[in-house]
């Protein structure tokens, strides 16, 4: 999967942001009229779009690593030298 | 002097408060994503809401305990009145004149027992709200039931019946009460636990009975 654009990232932080600012308005509102319904709604789509701006937030720097190679795919990945090269000088000479 | 559960809901509305100046100044000003604006966004949408709900949930659990909560929903004013109304002999009414848990009655009477006493609770109100919002309960004929029979070990939590101090009464119905014939708030022992439901206006019929051998009752 390859990465996406600043500007899309940017696009899914803003979601991220404006998902988490109305997640915050239902909480606030549970805390200042704790009638029924406000109480579920809080506990059931305040904090389910909570948990969602943050999921989002979370993939879009995952995606950000990936782009600048700190969490790049095994397949970006430079090959690694045979093991022969490798363990050249290291191992002992056969039949010692 | 506030209380633990005033302290919490101040404590949730504080980390909005903060999570939510920090978003908005994000949007506001949109900074590149370097490091920096990484950070402070990340406050703004982990530990900050995680904050808030946290304390949010406790606060909220705490506030739906209360006989005030319940009372929110019109439906169950006539059983909140009479708890609350000191002339009252109904059990409800003796029980929410105590001063440890009068004011959390409801809750404390109507509980399950066990580790997850309090979601089975919880997940039980919730259907009644469901209910209340999906079927017609305008005509009033309607009151609110319980889904399961009154479990007189809610009683007992508090009345244990021990061997020697077990009274009579209590030893000549205990067959009956295991058959599930009879309740501690059965009419004629020590029920009704609440008033006849209200007749709907207009109906000038009575309203159902109060106390139900078992279940039915609220």
């Amino acid at each position: 999967m390859s990465a996406p654009s600043t500007s899309k990232m940017e696009l899914r932080i803003r979601i991220a942001c404006v998902s988490s600012l109305i997640s915050l308005a239902l909480m606030a509102w549970s805390m200042v009229d704790s009638r029924p319904i406000a109480v579920i709604i809080a506990m059931s789509i305040g904090q389910a779009l909570g948990t969602l701006s943050l999921a989002l937030f979370l993939i879009v720097v995952i995606w950000d690593l990936r782009r600048a190679r700190v969490l790049a795919p095994e397949s970006e990945r430079l090959p690694e030298p045979p093991r022969s090269e490798r363990a050249a000088g290291s191992e002992p000479p056969a039949g010692s | 002097m506030l209380e633990p559960t005033q302290i919490l809901k101040l404590g949730a509305l504080v980390s909005c408060a903060l999570s939510a100046v920090m978003l908005v100044a994000w949007l506001i000003r949109r900074p590149p994503l370097g490091p920096g604006a990484k950070l402070w966004l990340f406050f703004g949408l982990g530990p900050l809401p995680i904050a808030a709900a946290l304390m949010g949930n406790i606060a909220n659990l705490e506030v739906s305990k209360e006989r005030r909560f319940c009372d929110s929903c019109h439906v169950m004013n006539p059983y909140v009145r009479d708890a609350e109304d000191p002339h009252s002999r109904s059990l409800a009414s003796l029980h929410s004149k105590n001063a440890w848990f009068g004011g959390e009655s409801c809750y404390v009477c109507h509980a399950d027992y066990g580790m997850f006493g309090t979601a089975t609770t919880k997940i039980g109100g919730l259907r009644h709200v469901w209910d209340y919002y999906v079927n017609d309960w305008s005509s009033g004929s309607r009151r609110p039931e319980l889904y399961k029979p009154y479990d007189d070990h809610t009683c007992m939590r508090c009345h244990p019946q021990s061997g020697d101090r077990r009274p009579l009464a209590h030893e000549v119905h205990s067959r009956m009460m295991g058959e599930g014939k009879v309740t501690c708030a059965s009419k004629g022992c020590h029920g009704p636990p609440h008033p006849a439901w209200p007749a709907p206006e207009g109906s000038g019929a009575p309203g159902p009975q109060a106390a139900a051998p078992r279940g039915g009752e609220p």
